[in-house]
């Protein structure tokens, strides 16, 4: 296990000095033109005097929020001032303001895990506050259960988001044991995937591609290892992540159906922790601590599977494995600014026989300077690198396959406070892409391969966003805003030009799309723009409180993807490239709206969110009958555009104190696609007809439960029901070339059966913990209790003994017991 | 190429279980089904037309549907010749044809008061150049490989189907296309487990660019019933026949005409 870190550690460095030289190229082509950024700023100067016109007279209580231990900001802590009905959050830097008229007040700040602080200020002139927080909790497993959410917001016109931390994701029992931050998603309404144990996740009915992953802003491209069993994230080295469903921000764009940000865990900046974990499958260790104190901390994360080390010991000459490095290192410059540097990089590692040689992975880092320029104004800059890179040796065939995806973004964002009520937020974006379809070599010398580069593609998504917050009066509230984008496709080695631009033709006789014959390839430079799209997005969303405990809320938002995944399975393979908007594909263009009505009971004890929403995207992708997607150089000869649309109405239910917390999630919904032909003629896919996407589930009901039994021992349990995914059975067969082939009805029309399962799980802390620095957890967990044989899918063959038809499930995990040893010193 | 990655399965499947269940399954509408093959062996200058019709059936019967008494013809430069039924009841029409590159062959079937019309041409290949046996040059250590080494023409698309049969094993079918190694010598391979003194015969054919994808479906949709977790959404596959009377009724099958090469061998001891 040690050399393998050791090695890796190598090949991050090397990563890391390598985007050294990368972005001192980059920053050349970043700079704005002055006179850009000169007219955005008197845009803001514009809206800024508009909206001082509602301003009051009032004086300032700002302050910072600031964890007693380790000195980190708290972000989304509640500040509330008792017997008024002000109240506002702490954003990520652990800030907050708010605008009152001079008298005294009674501030109580309080979040979830941490104890509740109640202070007297007398407000005569502004003032501003440096408070800290006592974290609630003397227990391992981070914090609490006693309360584990952000408690609902009934103000906030921010709707369609949900908050999970760490702490939350350990609870969940899993198969084998293993904490997973996405899988731990798909217990939330409107959260689905493909099936157990496949990549990805689908929200609100939206492809796995039209996520925006970022991890500490970044974007990653893919989010599985070993096919989708466990997600790339290290639960150990994740604070919090929020899932943005609908109402996603104006800073947010590019992915058609959701925004997930995940924030890595900043090192202890008081004193120096480790604590790992040993799982049945992986092993953790996280290591933190002040460099310097008070001032600046590191915390450095790995996770390794290690299951191939048994394989090596009994001289199997196989290996299957994963792992990955988190790293993140935070500086506290003085009192306003801050640099952050965190990285990413994971792999998964498959070797059969030497003869088979898969690697694949993500790589991303990111670099984010916060400044403060007042109280008012606050400022994030981000550069960021992230690459995604899939190697393959096929050695019995003779070649290596490599392809990937690299990204290079700078990212300006602002936070504006204009007054109590209104926020401002603005910023840039601009971001570079470099798409590596594919490279085929020779592995061995007497291999007929070919060498061949399937033709790089290179672009620029570049956007800008402003965003206000305002109080419109006691009960409405409104954030409006837009983000201008504007995609730029360069030029490259190889374009593809086919007569009247029509890649793919229809055989109006046989009713068949064949690929078009490409009659000319032009090159162009990859200085030049080939392609331009230009896009406004619209973003509103509003609430109005109806009384102290309940609202209503509703947003409408349009997204433009520029990039689409090319793959024609339901959920995503690890093979699959990226492909970007140009000449032959459109981008796709999503509209959402959604309503909800939020309401809390018995003092926030429990929180009921209902929200219905209709999506409908345009320009979604599909494969033509026989598409080859694997080292094609002409997609576009294989691709017809349709459209897909999705509703549904979700339900959460939830009780946040006590020593029983917990969830009920019900989701009713529906998700399907249509890819019309492009004549009256032509017959499209699937005639024309609307189909169920593969993680179209109508019904989807999760609940997920938390009791705390006594101080050494805590339980959980989840409970799943979906409706079974939706798949094409064979309604009839023949016989060509002495082979039975089945014949087929329309797509995706029949169904799994329903899938369901429970799961439990307990964790003991012994009691000798107390009172020492060395603290042990150990977690015992049972999936699928009941070992239901849930279907993954269910072929069709012939038995060889009886030559009989069969039809045979495949169920992935059967009843699972699974322990897990903690420990943090 | 794309079937290789499907080999990453197995390695995932270690917690799975198969067993089997019984499944409903819808009927479809029965429709017709058009294989019409000619195979040039090597050079020669006539072969057999062998078109054999017959119905789809429901998924888990087992009794084929042979179509007798339809009107199968075949004309070729505006001569027109009649196909004959080998027996009543077979479904299987025969004739034998000349073989001429460059020429269209057309292909009319009257069955039900429907006519069904189709079109090709000879596909030409090359032969095998040699055979290779190895042991151990695939994921499995014990099995034994073969690879049948042939040169790919380089002035032309080309595209290829591959039979090979043991008693043992029976058959296993590849195709591809030359993209990846135009013009060079290149071996199809196959490993299996094998005794010394097994005869495997390998064949070689020449297939269009469209009966290429045509059977690259065919052999996805035949081998998993569309399962796969990582398959692609299965539809039935249209072939390069038409209904001439009723165009939404569209026949099954294909019409190929295909230059063949094969080559036996015994498998060596180690």
């Amino acid at each position: 296990m040690k050399i393998i870190y050791t090695s890796n550690f190598f090949f991050l460095l090397g990563k890391i000095y390598d985007l050294k030289k990368t972005f001192c190229i980059m920053n050349k082509k970043v700079s704005l033109p002055e006179k850009m950024v000169k007219s955005f700023y008197l845009f803001f100067c514009c809206v800024l005097f508009f909206m001082m016109g509602f301003a009051q007279e009032t004086v300032k209580l700002s302050g910072k929020l600031t964890d007693l231990e380790t000195n980190e900001p708290i972000f989304a802590a509640n500040i509330l001032l008792e017997n008024t009905n002000k109240g506002t959050f702490t954003d990520e830097n652990g800030y907050f303001e708010i605008k009152l008229s001079p008298d005294s007040y009674k501030l109580v700040v309080s979040l979830l895990g941490y104890q509740q602080i109640t202070k007297e200020i007398n407000l005569k002139a502004d003032k501003y506050l440096e408070i800290s927080l006592k974290q609630g909790s003397e227990s391992l497993g981070e914090v609490i259960i006693k309360q584990s959410k952000k408690e609902l917001n009934l103000r906030s016109p921010q709707m369609s988001v949900n908050t999970l931390n760490a702490s939350d994701i350990k609870k969940i029992p899993t198969v084998l044991g293993e904490s997973d931050v996405i899988k731990s998603l798909l217990l939330l309404p409107g959260v689905s995937n493909s099936g157990e144990g496949s990549s990805g996740f689908n929200v609100r009915g939206g492809a796995a591609d039209q996520n925006l992953v970022l991890l500490d802003e970044t974007t990653l491209f893919s989010d599985s290892h070993l096919f989708g069993f466990f997600s790339v994230f290290n639960p150990e080295a994740v604070q919090s992540l929020d899932l943005y469903k609908g109402g996603i921000p104006a800073k947010y764009g590019g992915r058609a159906s959701s925004v997930l940000t995940i924030q890595q865990k900043k090192g202890n900046k008081k004193e120096f922790k480790a604590s790992g974990g040993i799982g049945v499958v992986s092993s953790r260790l996280v290591l933190e601590g002040p460099i310097q104190k008070n001032k600046s901390s590191f915390l450095v994360a790995g996770r390794s599977s290690y299951a191939h080390l048994f394989l090596k010991l009994i001289d199997n000459p196989n290996s299957a494995y994963f792992y990955d490095l988190n790293t993140k290192f935070d500086f506290l410059i003085n009192e306003n600014n801050s640099l952050t540097f965190s990285g990413y990089f994971g792999r998964d590692v498959f070797n059969i026989n030497e003869s088979f040689k898969n690697t694949y992975g993500n790589t991303s880092t990111t670099l984010q300077w916060n400044h403060q320029f007042s109280e008012a104004i606050n400022s994030n800059l981000y550069a960021s690198f992230s690459d995604y890179y899939f190697g393959l040796t096929i050695d019995f065939i003779g070649f290596n396959w490599e392809s990937g995806i690299r990204n290079y973004a700078l990212k300006y964002d602002f936070n504006h406070y204009l007054s109590e009520n209104i926020q401002l937020n603005y910023g840039l974006n601009a971001s570079y892409y470099q798409f590596n379809p594919g490279y085929i070599d020779p592995s061995r010398e007497d291999s007929g391969i070919i060498e061949k580069q399937l033709t790089k593609k290179y672009a620029w998504e570049n956007s800008f966003y402003v965003d206000a917050e305002q109080q419109l009066s006691e009960k409405l509230n409104v954030s409006y805003g837009f983000r201008l984008n504007s995609f730029y496709r360069l030029g490259q080695e190889k374009v593809n030009i086919y007569e009247n631009d029509q890649p793919l033709l229809f055989n109006e006789n046989l009713k068949i799309y064949e690929k078009a014959p490409i009659i000319d390839t032009l090159e162009i430079s990859k200085g030049k723009i080939t392609n331009t799209f230009f896009n406004l997005e619209p973003r509103i969303s509003a609430s109005y409180q109806l009384n102290e405990s309940s609202s209503v809320k509703a947003s409408y938002q349009r997204i433009n993807q520029y990039l689409h995944l090319i793959s024609n399975t339901d959920a995503p393979t690890p093979l699959d490239v990226w492909a970007p908007s140009g000449r032959y594909i459109e981008p796709q263009k999503a509209d959402q709206f959604a309503v909800g009505y939020f309401k809390k009971f018995a003092d926030n004890t429990f929180s009921l969110e209902t929200e219905a929403y209709y999506k409908n995207i345009k320009n979604r992708l599909d494969y033509i009958n026989g598409a080859d997607l694997i080292a094609n150089d002409a997609i576009e000869q294989v691709i017809l555009p349709g459209e897909s649309r999705a509703y549904g109405l979700e339900i959460l239910f939830r009780k946040n104190t006590g020593k029983l917390t917990g969830w009920i999630a019900y989701t009713l919904s529906k998700s399907q696609q249509k890819t019309e032909g492009r004549t009256p003629e032509e017959i499209g896919i699937n005639n024309e007809e609307w189909y169920n996407t593969g993680w179209d589930k109508p019904h989807d009901i999760s609940l997920t439960a938390s009791y705390e039994w006594s101080k050494k021992w805590q339980f959980g349990a989840n409970f799943v029901y979906q409706t079974g995914r939706p798949t094409t059975y064979p309604n009839g067969k023949y016989s060509y070339n002495d082979i039975t082939v089945p014949s087929f009805s329309s797509r995706n029309s029949n169904r799994l059966p329903d899938f369901h399962h429970l799961d439990i799980s307990a964790t003991y802390v012994p009691s000798k913990n107390i009172g020492r620095d060395w603290k042990t957890e150990w977690v015992f967990s049972i999936y699928n209790l009941y070992n239901r044989r849930n279907a993954a899918s269910i072929s069709f063959s012939e038995n060889d003994d009886t030559m009989r038809t069969e039809a045979t499930r495949l169920s992935i995990f059967g009843i699972i017991p699974a322990v897990t040893f903690n420990f943090k010193f | 190429m794309k079937k290789y990655f499907y080999l990453i399965l197995p390695i995932f499947v270690c917690f799975a279980c198969e067993d089997v269940i019984s499944v409903d399954l819808d009927e479809g509408e029965s429709k017709l089904v058009i294989e019409a093959t000619a195979l040039q062996y090597e050079n020669t200058e006539q072969s057999q037309l062998l078109v054999k019709l017959s119905e789809t059936i429901p998924f888990y019967s087992n009794e084929m549907a042979p179509v007798s008494n339809a009107e199968v013809k075949v004309t070729i430069n505006h001569e027109t010749l009649t196909l004959i039924e080998t027996f009543e009841g077979s479904g299987e029409y025969r004739e034998i044809i000349p073989m001429i590159k460059n020429q269209d062959y057309e292909l009319s079937v009257i069955s039900n008061n429907e006519e069904y019309r189709g079109v090709t041409q000879l596909q030409t290949t090359v032969p095998f150049d040699y055979v290779e046996q190895a042991k151990g040059k695939s994921f499995d250590p014990d099995l034994i490989s073969i690879e049948a080494y042939f040169t790919d023409p380089a002035e032309e698309e080309n595209y290829y189907y591959f039979e090979f049969y043991s008693e043992r094993n029976g058959r296993v079918l590849d195709n591809t296309d030359d993209e990846l190694f135009n013009g060079n010598q290149v071996s199809t391979y196959y490993a299996d487990e094998f005794e010394p003194g097994d005869h495997v015969g390998i064949i070689i054919q020449g297939i269009s660019k469209r009966f290429n994808n045509y059977i690259s479906i065919l052999l996805e949709q035949s081998s998993n019933g569309g399962g796969n977790p990582f398959s692609t959404p299965p539809a039935t596959i249209r072939g390069n026949i038409q209904n001439i009377t009723n165009p939404d009724n569209f026949p099954l099958g294909y019409f190929r005409i295909s230059q063949t090469y094969s080559i036996d061998y015994e498998i060596q001891p180690e």
